[in-house]
């Protein structure tokens, strides 16, 4: 997977080098992947190697997809509440971390994007070991449905790396984006020149032009350097004395903090309110009133750290966690990984700050083991929500203890080794459950079990992403109906809901409130298994019915006139509705974004997301 | 639309439709409790708010008197601040003497919309400054002793560039 050849290098003086342009060689962590971990189809690790497809565009399983695109998800009932609007960085909503073979500096990222490109935000490049360095940041944008190889002008750094981090916000996407490949450039030796070489250099014709002058006091440019050196330091020592002078000065003569003593406390600490946490941390150091104000607790009720991922260590938890009594939310996701933070210290955080706490977040956290779950249930007895996507290191013991709280809305458990037992134990513990994910949880060997638990026991229940649970049959699906506050069901890729019986009747007749019906992939469901929910649910706003292949366009004609609601209608892979009728509706029914999947082997198609 | 009177610590006297000087929770409170009749000539004297505040304030309590009523605080108040409306913005492009006296009044006379933008329009000019360039902007005195310095520095060092 290396190549290497001969590039331009602007920066060298000696004109060309040696540089590698290499593909990944291995995936290390991804946020979310839309195939599943038993499949090749569309899963992070197809971004390994040269590109495959490029400069194909289109939908293919070749390539690297992610569970999400555009506003949807935000705007459906399971959306989850943010935390700390304050904090003002570009929001990113996935990420994968690759790796190749060399480790180089980095001169060239390029990112073959075969599929709705325009989501990559951030590009990182990292040691490995925790050290984390910018390479690129930009908005996310709208462009043209073409495939592009995306390659944008990268920072310098300063230390050799083959790990690179990607983030995505999809907000801007209208479909699912696809990566094919990522392709790292580098050289073996650093041409960013460091600034004391530069000085150095400049130093040096200072003093062959001086020695050229035939001066005699200086002879060699070392003693040049020395006298230039005591002289800056001198005319330093004498403007910070003078700085020292004027500030004691205007200190006779004005408070400490300026125009904010004027102000009640209260009225500092609103305005330190607005902050994000970067700044309100920077406040601090300001003076000693700012110390006192901006370690306020009433400031550190709900903390968001995930954008901060690549700062955050065991030394933030610790520092943090004094000003942190009375923390209520705290999302975590994303930081401590590549051994920045381990499990007992964020158990001791926990044990110290999570008293009180009602949210928390630790998706992706890699580190976080059962240790870190039987401190939860120790500390945190109100705990409303626990997200814990990714997190592989927890096994049964540790979900087995989070059965002893009993306060729970919402439980996030995608892509984690949660069992059936533990968690019926968990559910019936829990009848204010709203939300639960168990999207591509594949220890769950019984998901018709968990679902005739949810329907017996957990009435209250607003959203279901069941998304790739293989083994739930039309048996979990009608205990499911039992639940007539659901607003949400993700059945995608449930492809033992494939035959479905009367299971989609008894669903659209239980839960009427629904807005959202993911029915991805069920390929034996037909119209008569739909026309319920048109008679039923006119709440709709949401309907995924990519691959169901049978139904027929009379039936979509009658959901987009019925559903006054309808927003997002998902028919890829509708093998009954011809590309053309799909044109036809999405002229007649513009508030209705009518999706469709398109596969052009080099040729563009006509046929675009809209 | 009857008027009522408002003075200024300066004894500068303003004819203010009453709607529009009820923004004020602290003035609506004082009719109420002292029974004011909205028809009498009797004067409101505001000896927290001098007269070029006090015109401001009525500037921005009359261009928002129809704004609905504003939500009261709750764990999940807002606290975006790039969602100051242009007019808003416009309006507090004045010193940083008069910024911060418009907050004093704000939070005197108790009207939350103008306490809020006033107090987000500061928390810009800190957003994304380092503690040096916050000093600068607000004229504030660096007190730390260099130890005590070094110590605030470690406890918040994850938050500098690397």
């Amino acid at each position: 997977m290396v190549d290497v050849g001969i590039w331009e290098d602007d920066c060298s003086t000696s004109g060309y080098s040696l540089g590698i342009s290499q593909f990944v060689s291995e995936v290390l962590d991804f946020s979310s992947q839309y195939g599943s971990d038993i499949s090749i189809s569309y899963t992070a690790y197809n971004i390994t190697g040269k590109p495959s497809k490029f400069p194909d565009y289109g939908d293919f399983p070749q390539a690297f997809v992610m569970r999400t695109y555009g506003k949807w998800w935000s705007e459906s009932p399971s959306r989850p509440e943010p935390i700390m609007m304050q904090n003002c960085e570009i929001p990113s909503h996935d990420y994968i971390d690759v790796s190749f073979e060399q480790k180089v500096y980095p001169v060239e990222v390029c990112l073959y994007e075969t599929y709705n490109p325009g989501s990559v935000v951030r590009i990182w490049a990292g040691d490995g070991l925790g050290k984390w360095k910018l390479l690129w940041e930009g908005e996310p944008e709208n462009v043209l449905h073409t495939s592009r190889r995306f390659s944008p002008v990268i920072n310098r750094i300063d230390f050799m790396t083959n790990l690179l981090r990607v983030e995505f916000n999809h907000s801007q996407l209208d479909y699912y984006t696809e990566l094919d490949a990522i392709m790292l450039v580098g050289s073996q030796s650093n041409f960013a020149a460091t600034p004391s070489c530069n000085i150095q250099s400049d130093l040096c014709k200072i003093a062959t032009q001086i020695k050229s002058l035939n001066i005699d006091f200086v002879s060699d440019y070392s003693d040049m350097t020395t006298t230039l050196y005591n002289l800056t330091s001198l005319a330093q020592q004498y403007s910070s004395m003078l700085e020292d002078i004027n500030q004691e000065i205007e200190q006779s003569s004005r408070p400490t903090s300026g125009p904010f003593d004027s102000l009640p406390d209260e009225t500092v600490l609103r305005i330190f309110s607005y902050l994000d946490l970067i700044s309100l941390c920077r406040c601090m150091r300001v003076n000693k009133e700012f110390y006192r104000l901006g370690s306020d607790a009433m400031l550190y009720t709900a903390l968001n750290l995930k954008p901060y991922w690549h700062k955050v260590n065991s030394k933030t938890l610790e520092h943090l966690s004094p000003r942190c009594k009375y923390l209520l939310k705290i999302d975590l996701s994303w930081c401590g990984n590549y051994g920045l933070i381990t499990s007992s210290q964020l158990s001791s955080f926990i044990e110290k700050c999570g008293k009180h706490l009602t949210h928390l977040r630790l998706d992706c956290c890699k580190f976080v083991d059962d240790e870190c779950i039987h401190q939860i249930a120790i500390s945190c007895r109100n705990l409303k929500e626990l997200s814990l996507r990714n997190c592989f290191k927890i096994n049964r013991s540790g979900f087995e203890c989070l059965a002893s709280i009993t306060t729970f809305q919402r439980l996030d458990f995608y892509r984690t080794n949660i069992e059936a037992e533990p968690l019926v134990k968990l559910l019936k513990q829990n009848p204010k459950l709203q939300h639960i994910n168990l999207g591509s949880c594949v220890s769950l060997s019984s998901m018709d079990t968990v679902a005739q638990c949810l329907g017996a026991h957990n009435r209250e229940l607003i959203s279901v992403d069941f998304w790739k649970s293989y083994n739930l049959t039309p048996l979990g699906v009608k205990a499911l109906a039992n639940c007539s506050k659901l607003e949400e069901v993700d059945l995608g890729w449930c492809l033992g809901v494939s035959i479905p019986g009367d299971s989609m009747i008894s669903l659209a007749n239980g839960c009427r409130k629904l807005r959202k019906l993911f029915l991805a992939a069920l390929r034996g469901i037909n119209d008569r298994d739909l026309v319920p929910f048109v008679e039923n649910c006119p709440n709709l706003r949401q309907v995924d019915l990519l691959g169901v292949r049978s139904i027929t366009p009379h039936l979509c004609l009658r959901f987009l006139e019925t559903m006054k609601n309808l927003q997002l209608f998902d028919l890829s892979f509708c093998d009954q509705i011809q590309d053309d009728v799909i044109q036809e509706w999405r002229k007649c029914f513009p508030a209705v974004s009518i999706k469709r999947s398109s596969q052009s082997d080099g040729v563009p198609s006509p046929f675009q997301h809209y | 639309m009857p008027n009522i009177k408002l003075q200024s610590s300066d004894g500068e006297i303003y004819n203010v439709d009453v709607e529009i000087a009820k923004c004020s929770v602290t003035i609506k409170t004082m009719l109420e409790d002292l029974g004011m009749d909205e028809d009498e000539e009797e004067v409101v004297p505001l000896p927290n708010v001098n007269s070029a505040i006090l015109k401001k304030v009525i500037q921005w309590a009359t261009y928002h008197k129809d704004d609905p009523p504003p939500p009261e605080d709750d764990e999940n108040k807002e606290k975006r601040t790039d969602d100051i409306s242009s007019w808003d913005a416009d309006f507090l492009k004045v010193d940083q003497g008069t910024l911060f006296e418009l907050i004093l009044a704000a939070n005197y006379l108790d009207i939350k919309g103008l306490l809020d933008v006033t107090c987000k329009t500061v928390a810009n000019m800190i957003k994304g400054k380092t503690p040096e360039e916050i000093r600068k902007t607000f004229n504030i005195k660096n007190d730390f002793s260099a130890a005590e310095e070094e110590q605030v520095r470690k406890e918040n060092e994850w938050c500098e560039e690397k």
